[in-house]
Formats: C-alpha cells, structure tokens, sequence
C-alpha cells in the first residue's frame, strides 16, 4: 500500500486547526498536508510535527486576491508582484516545515482578460515557482479541479496539466493528480496514471460523487492502490476527502494500512 | 432488483453461439443480448429462447462489415440504402424473437465526408429506423463508443449521443449508456447516470481498464449496481471479456451485483 497522509483542512473537522495534527498521529498517519496553514506560525506548527513525529507533506500557496477574493492571482497579468510576494510567503512556510511540494494554485478564470494573456501569465508565474522551489528541493505541483465544483477553474483536466508542464518547461513542474478531480473530468484513472506516472509528483483521493472517505462511492480504490504499488509510486497519497460522519470513523478503509 | 441480461458475443464462448442460451439460463440470466443474430436462422434462435424460457432483451442493427472495421455505417452518406435494407432486416428478427430494443452503431470517421454531412445522415437514418419500427414496441438505442478501442468512432461521450437523441425527440429514441466505454471517455458514471436517466434505454458493463468482469478494474461496481437498483428499471447487459471461464467469473452478480437467485 502507498504511504497515505491527512488533509487537515477536510478531516478532523471536529477539531481546531493547530489540534488536528495530534489527532491524525493519534489515527496513526505519519504524514499530514494543510491547504492555508498561514493563520498559524510556523514554530506552531513545528512544535506539533516534532512532538507528533508528522512529515508535513505539501500546503498551497495563498492566492487569494484581496479584492476579488478569488484564489486566481496566479492566472492574473495585473498581479505578477503580489504573486511572487505570495511565493516567497509560500516557500518560507514550505522550507521551514520540510514540504517535498507546494500546490501552485491555479484558480478559477479571471474577467477582462484574454485567453492567451491569461496562459502566458500563468506559465510565466510557474516557471518562476519551479525555479524558486528546485532551490530549496521543492516541487512545484501543477492541479487540475473539476469544473462541477469549481465552474470557471482554468486547469480542470490531466491533459490540460501535462500540456501547461511541457509549456513551462522546467523540470521541477510536476501533476497533483487527484483522482476525486479527474473521475469527474475524465474518467479513465488507471490508464491515466501509468502513462502520467513519471511526472505526477503527488496525488490526492475522494470518493466520488460526494467527495467522501474511498468506499462511498464508483472508484474501486482497492484497484487503485494495488496499480500504485504495481508501478511503484514512491510518493504519498493525500486524504483530502470529507468524512461521511466523522474522521475517527472513516478511516475503515484505511485502518490496517498507517 | 437490477435484471442483468448475459450479453452472448462476449459471454460463454467455450461454446458455440446457439450453445449459449441453455448456459445464460443455467446461469441464473433470465435475457440474453447479443451483437447480430442475422447468421443464424431466426427459428433456430426463437427455439433456443423458448426451450430456455429467455427473454431477448437487444441486438443491433446491421452494423457493416465487423470483421473488416466497420462499427456501423449509419453516419455514411454512400450506404444510406444499406443501412435501411438493415433496417428491415431488423424488424423481421425482432418481430421473431419479441425483441423490443434494437441498437444503432453509428460508425468510424473515415474522413471521407463533413462532420456536418455525417451528422445529417444519422438524424436521416434514425429518423428512418422510427418510422419503419412506429407501430411497434420497439425501442431505438443510441450508443456512444470509447476511441481507444474503436478510434474515430464518431459518437464517443454521453453528451453527444444525448444530443442526437434529443434532435429525434421521440421517447422510443433514447441512449445506450455503456458504463465500460464511458469510463475511458468521461467518467463522472453515477452523475451521468443521474442527468440522463429518463433518456437511458438499457446499460452495459464492464471494469476497465480491460473490460473484464465488475470488481476486476477501477470501477467500484458494488456501488454503482446499488444506486442503478434504486433508480433504473432496465436491464443491464454483461458485455464483458471473461478473465478466464465464464461461469467462475460470474461469482460478481451474487457477490456485488445484489442478485441472490
């Protein structure tokens, strides 16, 4: 089986930000990844993975816009600066709790712009990121989302991620594949992710429909693991699923296997 | 209770074809699909299917010449008079064998004509098709095909064959929802499902990849057969390559498929 780690920012829901680290050391994971971890201090949070003995396996990079408050400055031509602000925010944060990958943050399409100008600006903030990142032994991971959800999202397949890697042309851009996004998208999990496998550099897991614990739903994720093994990946798995009831109780599907 | 129909073109070929009937109803299967009867006299199925007690539940029209590529010719401008001698062809088997669905391929993309003009003669030739099976019980699927095991097949994803039966609008025209072929192009099953439901005609399966049995690939078939249970009342065709023998492969309808008989 894969390494799996918790998405602290879906589980433990029941409890604080800063406690949900504990309680996923108690579920028995070694491994935890946090979207915004940027309302806590970072000795906070190290004091909690020292204590837990937790790899802080991946965040995201703030890129909220404060005016708009959609998370798409990396999409915009008009916030280059605030981006590059925001990157060097995110590898501070990244280096200090040991991430192996930061999700760049794509976002949902920007008005006023075109199309092409859009493209170039995002590829152009990327290749600064994979750059920034390779530096401090990084990657920068590149995440389509489905278009359900998030109606707009610029990137919503693996296609569209692999073309806008080879666009960037660096070798520390990498895929989160995240098997929730692209069962909605696109189907076809298993082929998918042996022809991708060389450049996925982290992948994340929910059911789907209803983004919920593997078990609730058409993934046969039995089959995906086991194909995990089979090519073996070497990286960890994210939980980033909303558990049906509570966290303690989802993790059936997991349980003989942290 | 989901009704699943043993889908002979793929099931049981340690026999030969006519064999097949007794070992669907040995097996439990109370309907048999198939792709083509029309090499076998049509008396000789009929009797299979009463000595047997079998429903026939689908077939589909001629579709070309299968072995040298063809996977239906209904979008071809040049064989719309072949496509509606099949048409006939049809109806005389389904009449014979109480056959009250009948599946259109549509056809690879040769190239040869627009994409327009391919269109136009499949609304052309359903259209057909309605007319000659109008007084009839006689249902009209619309199946879309995945590209990788029929490249160029020119209806490939739900929202297209949707599409064409939306243009028929006549509710004996409705999909083919194959969930094998589907899950290769789009994925999103039970969503799909749920948006096209009143518009589903009859469902096929198969896990991929490798379109073998339920519970041998990516799809968590336990789950789709219990919400197809609560809100389908088709059949479901097994359209599957067994891994090895048929009959030990068919342990997935009691374990996941919700059937106990």
């Amino acid at each position: 089986m894969p390494k799996f780690e918790a998405n602290l920012q879906f589980m433990y829901n029941e409890y604080d930000l800063i406690d949900r680290y504990e309680q996923a050391s108690k579920s028995g994971f070694k491994g935890v990844e946090l979207q915004a971890p940027y309302s806590l201090e970072i000795d906070q949070i190290r004091e909690k993975l020292d204590l837990y003995q937790l790899k802080h396996v991946i965040i995201n990079l703030p890129v909220q816009d404060p005016d708009s408050n959609l998370a798409n400055i990396a999409l915009r031509p008009d916030r280059k600066d605030l981006f590059l602000e925001r990157l060097e925010l995110g590898i501070n944060y990244a280096s200090q709790l040991g991430c192996i990958g930061i999700n760049t943050g794509i976002g949902t399409k920007p008005e006023n712009f075109d199309d092409e100008e859009i493209y170039n600006t995002l590829v152009e903030n990327q290749r600064i990121a994979s750059e920034k990142l390779l530096e401090k032994n990084i990657k920068a991971l590149i995440e389509p989302i489905n278009t359900v959800d998030q109606p707009g999202f610029f990137i919503n397949t693996s296609k569209q991620g692999i073309d806008l890697i080879e666009k960037i042309n660096h070798d520390n851009a990498y895929l989160l594949y995240d098997v929730y996004h692209m069962q909605i998208m696109e189907g076809d999990l298993s082929r998918t992710i042996i022809e991708l496998k060389d450049k996925i550099g982290h992948i994340q897991i929910a059911d789907n429909p209803g983004r919920n614990e593997p078990g609730t739903g058409e993934i046969n994720y039995t089959h995906i693991f086991n194909l995990l093994d089979t090519i073996n990946y070497s990286g960890w798995v994210g939980c980033e699923y909303s558990p049906l009831h509570n966290t303690h109780d989802s993790l059936y599907w997991i349980k003989n296997h942290l | 209770m989901n009704k699943y129909a043993a889908n002979l073109s793929m099931l049981f070929n340690e026999v030969e074809f006519l064999k097949k009937f007794t070992l669907a109803k040995e097996n439990g299967f109370e309907g048999v699909e198939y792709l083509f009867p029309y090499d076998f006299d049509k008396d000789d199925i009929k009797s299979e299917l009463e000595k047997n007690s079998l429903k026939q539940i689908l077939f589909d029209f001629p579709a070309g010449d299968f072995a040298s590529g063809d996977r239906g010719i209904a979008i071809f401008p040049d064989r719309k008079s072949e496509f509606q001698e099949g048409v006939h062809k049809a109806l005389e088997y389904a009449n014979h064998l109480n056959c009250e669905r009948l599946t259109v391929l549509v056809g690879i993309d040769n190239g040869k004509f627009k994409k327009s003009q391919l269109h136009d003669t499949l609304i052309e030739n359903l259209n057909y098709a309605s007319d000659v099976l109008k007084n009839t019980n006689i249902m009209i699927l619309v199946e879309a095909l995945n590209t990788i095991d029929a490249p160029n097949y020119f209806v490939s994803n739900t929202e297209h064959s949707r599409k064409i039966i939306d243009e028929i609008n006549l509710d004996s025209v409705k999909v083919q929802y194959d969930i094998y072929h589907m899950q290769i192009m789009e994925g999103d099953i039970i969503r799909t499902f749920d948006n096209n439901k009143d518009k589903i005609g009859h469902i096929q399966i198969a896990d991929n990849p490798g379109r073998n049995e339920p519970g041998s690939g990516e799809i968590n078939y336990e789950n789709v057969f219990k919400h197809l249970a609560k809100n389908y009342n088709g059949w479901i065709g097994c359209e599957y390559a067994p891994l090895g023998d048929t009959v030990k492969g068919l342990s997935w309808i009691h374990n996941i498929g919700g059937k106990s008989a």
